[in-house]
């Protein structure tokens, strides 16, 4: 069971949206972590088949993208900006995209039941779909997601405008969701990957900059990231000169979180990386060998919404 | 199974829609106030059972439904060109537009008001004196007159200088020098001064003939033998329902179809696994059905109210000629209504289908006579009750045209899931639209 990302390219007229990325996502939680731009959305609905691909392979437990049913049959997706018809019962929303997910009468009515309990909505099967608060409705949107009880699931930006309580609620159950599927999940949101994914890649204006675990990623930070307590008008001076990830203000004082190669002055000290540190260590570290083409462009989601 | 399960859903989803809703209304509004009005009169002569009746007026009017007899001796009227009946009738229109000076003129089957310039009117004056012997000025004296007299202010013997005959205000006594040639060639000039299809063209429609026996025998036959009484009520039922089948359904599909764009669910749709063909065919489907099905509920009271009328004459009737009508003559209007506007829908995800549909039907509308000349025309028109020999005529034509909308219909049907799977695999991206969005969603 696993998604295999072969060499894909992807433009839009002369943009170059995903150049050349070669990416094998196994069973479990795996984070597609990038800025906004970046690709990660572009190469979900790759994988999705709601784009055709520029050049590569990409192959869905085996089946390639270009066999668009079958793969469909496999893939359960959470787009990033994921509505239902508002007028319509929750049930209902479910039964009708049940239908649609080529599943019969007496499936649908079972994995309803199921999936409205997985994630907690079993009571909320009579409520219109515009009656549910936002953390409810990604929660329907998971439900619908796995309703056909696929092998791969795929996941957009779920925890955007969530609050912290129903974003660790979210995390918990895409965890859950991934002992015996794929799971690819993709964010912006550092933390949202750190808690839940084993294996991870991050993508950069379209290009592949990292891919491996968590823990690599972080190892690779470590002896890079330095505390200081400077004054105010120091840490602006050091912001202007490092890239800093924190800032905590005592009085005049202030906490500095500072990325570096090497200790940036005397009073740094050495501390412990996070992901997210880690993250930023490795976009600064590609900027810095300055292996980007200004040319390659992400387009923007948007751009590739399907009409 | 699957199948059905997501026609039904759809059609469940249609019936929630307000557009919907709003077709219903104008489809119940054209029935009860066209159809309805049209058939009221005849179903008062059906109960009255005389072959011969008398009008409000006290002009004689026929009983389509009773057998005529050789020795009624009166056996209807038809129109026709009497030069007798068509001129005072003429010149009575005419008066009423001059003194006004408000035209009627229907150049694209409506009504358009024409004022004439000074001295064109003041031609339209003369050509009223012309064939009446009377100014204006003149005429509205003894229009003024009669009314007093009906209002009992003066006598008859009031006024010295004009004698108030019998005139009835709808017809005005010609000149006696005056001939029909002469006649046609001022209301020639006056259909160029006013415009088209003003009240001065088609002078048969002024005059009447009684008809013969032997045309009434094919009337009568043609009723109550070949069309048992139901077709023919059948076609007129048709020809307004076509007229709201070729337009109002394009409302309620493009709103339908863009829906999906509305609630911003696509992407939700376009992933599941559905084939193309299966979900656009559903789609249309339950459209079609949808819109079709009140037709269909509204054969029942129409069959039942002719059959309740033509029973106590024991006339045989086809209680199901609504029915089989609808189906011939509507079902593909609506079929085509609905996959055109599908189709653009789909293409340009904006309602340019509601604008190309109402292009067509205006044209059709104002092009197609109201009976006869099925040829291509989308809807069809037949605006009279009977007429079985025009149908009977142009029945192949009908054939030919119905059956070419439905495979066109089906074609379009056909090129829409086709785009929809371009779509949903992302091959349909204009690139203007792609370069333009911002790079803030990936």
């Amino acid at each position: 069971m696993e998604i295999i990302i072969d060499n894909l390219t992807k433009k839009f007229g002369d943009k170059i949206a995903l150049d050349d990325i070669s990416l094998v996502v196994g069973q479990g939680m795996f984070g597609l972590l990038g800025q906004n731009g970046a690709g990660k959305t572009t190469l979900m609905r790759i994988i999705t088949t709601l784009l055709n691909k520029t050049a590569g392979e990409v192959t869905v437990c085996g089946i390639p993208v270009e066999k668009s049913g079958e793969v469909r049959r496999m893939v359960g997706y959470l787009p990033q900006d994921f509505d239902l018809y508002p007028g319509m019962r929750v049930g209902d929303a479910l039964d009708y995209l049940g239908i649609l997910s080529g599943m019969d009468r007496k499936t649908r009515k079972g994995n309803i039941q199921k999936v409205l309990r997985q994630v907690n909505l079993s009571n909320c099967k009579n409520l219109k779909v515009k009656a549910l608060s936002g953390g409810m409705k990604r929660r329907l949107g998971i439900a619908q997601a796995i309703l056909h009880d696929p092998k791969v699931l795929i996941v957009d930006e779920p925890t955007a405008g969530l609050d912290p309580e129903e974003r660790i609620r979210f995390r918990n159950l895409l965890s859950e969701l991934a002992k015996d599927r794929i799971v690819m999940l993709s964010t912006h949101i550092v933390e949202d990957i750190q808690s839940t994914c084993e294996n991870i890649a991050i993508l950069d204006q379209g290009k592949l900059l990292y891919q491996g675990s968590v823990q690599e990623l972080m190892m690779s930070a470590r002896e890079h990231v330095f505390t200081a307590a400077v004054n105010k008008d120091a840490a602006d001076a050091i912001k202007e000169q490092y890239l800093v990830t924190g800032l905590t203000g005592y009085g005049n004082e202030v906490n500095i979180r500072i990325l570096a190669e090497e200790k940036p002055f005397e009073e740094a000290v050495v501390c412990e990386p996070t992901m997210e540190d880690a993250y930023m260590y490795r976009l600064q570290q590609e900027k810095t060998k300055g292996k980007y083409e200004s040319k390659i462009v992400g387009t923007g989601g948007a751009a590739h919404e399907v009409h | 199974m699957k199948f059905i399960d997501l026609v039904w859903q759809e059609c469940r989803m249609i019936g929630k829609s307000i557009l919907y809703f709003a077709f219903l209304f104008v489809l119940l509004l054209f029935f009860s106030s066209q159809y309805a009005a049209d058939r009221a009169s005849d179903l008062e002569n059906i109960a009255s059972g005389n072959r011969v009746t008398i009008n409000q007026y006290g002009e004689k009017s026929i009983n389509p439904f009773i057998e005529p007899k050789e020795t009624d001796g009166f056996y209807g009227y038809k129109m026709a060109e009497v030069p007798e009946q068509v001129m005072p009738r003429v010149a009575a229109a005419l008066y009423r537009e001059c003194r006004d000076n408000k035209y009627a003129s229907y150049p694209y089957r409506f009504i358009k008001w024409v004022k004439l310039g000074k001295d064109k009117q003041e031609r339209a004056e003369e050509i009223f004196q012309e064939i009446t012997g009377y100014t204006i000025s003149e005429y509205n004296g003894i229009v003024k007159k009669k009314y007093q007299m009906q209002q009992g202010e003066i006598s008859e013997n009031g006024d010295e200088n004009i004698t108030v005959d019998n005139t009835r205000f709808y017809e005005i006594p010609i000149s006696e020098t005056l001939t029909y040639q002469q006649f046609k060639e001022r209301m020639l000039e006056l259909e160029e001064m006013i415009g088209p299809e003003s009240s001065y063209s088609d002078l048969e429609r002024y005059g009447r003939e009684e008809i013969s026996y032997e045309d009434a025998v094919k009337e009568y036959d043609g009723l109550v033998q070949k069309d048992k009484v139901s077709g023919a009520y059948a076609r007129l039922f048709c020809d307004y329902m076509g007229i709201v089948l070729a337009i109002f359904p394009a409302f309620v599909a493009v709103a339908y179809v863009r829906r999906d764009k509305r609630a911003g669910i696509r992407e939700l749709v376009y992933s599941r696994q559905i084939p193309s063909i299966k979900l656009i065919g559903a789609r249309y489907l339950a459209l079609v059905l949808m819109m079709f099905l009140p037709v269909l509920v509204l054969c029942i009271p129409a069959t039942q109210e002719i059959y309740s009328g033509v029973k106590l004459l024991g006339l045989p009737i086809d209680v199901l000629a609504f029915f089989k009508y609808s189906i011939t003559w509507l079902l593909p209007t609506l079929m085509f209504t609905v996959s055109l506007s599908y189709f653009l829908t789909e293409l340009t995800q904006t309602a340019i289908g509601i604008l190309v549909q109402g292009a067509l039907w205006f044209l059709t509308l104002i092009r197609t006579p109201l009976v006869g000349e099925y040829e291509w025309s989308f809807f069809l028109r037949h605006n009279s009750i009977g007429g079985y020999a025009a149908y009977k005529a142009g029945v192949n034509e009908i054939l030919i045209n119905r059956i070419a909308y439905v495979i066109v219909s089906i074609g379009l049907v056909l090129m829409t899931s086709a785009l929809l799977a371009r779509k949903r695999k992302g091959r349909w991206y204009g690139k203007r639209r792609s370069v333009k969005v911002p790079l803030d969603r990936q």
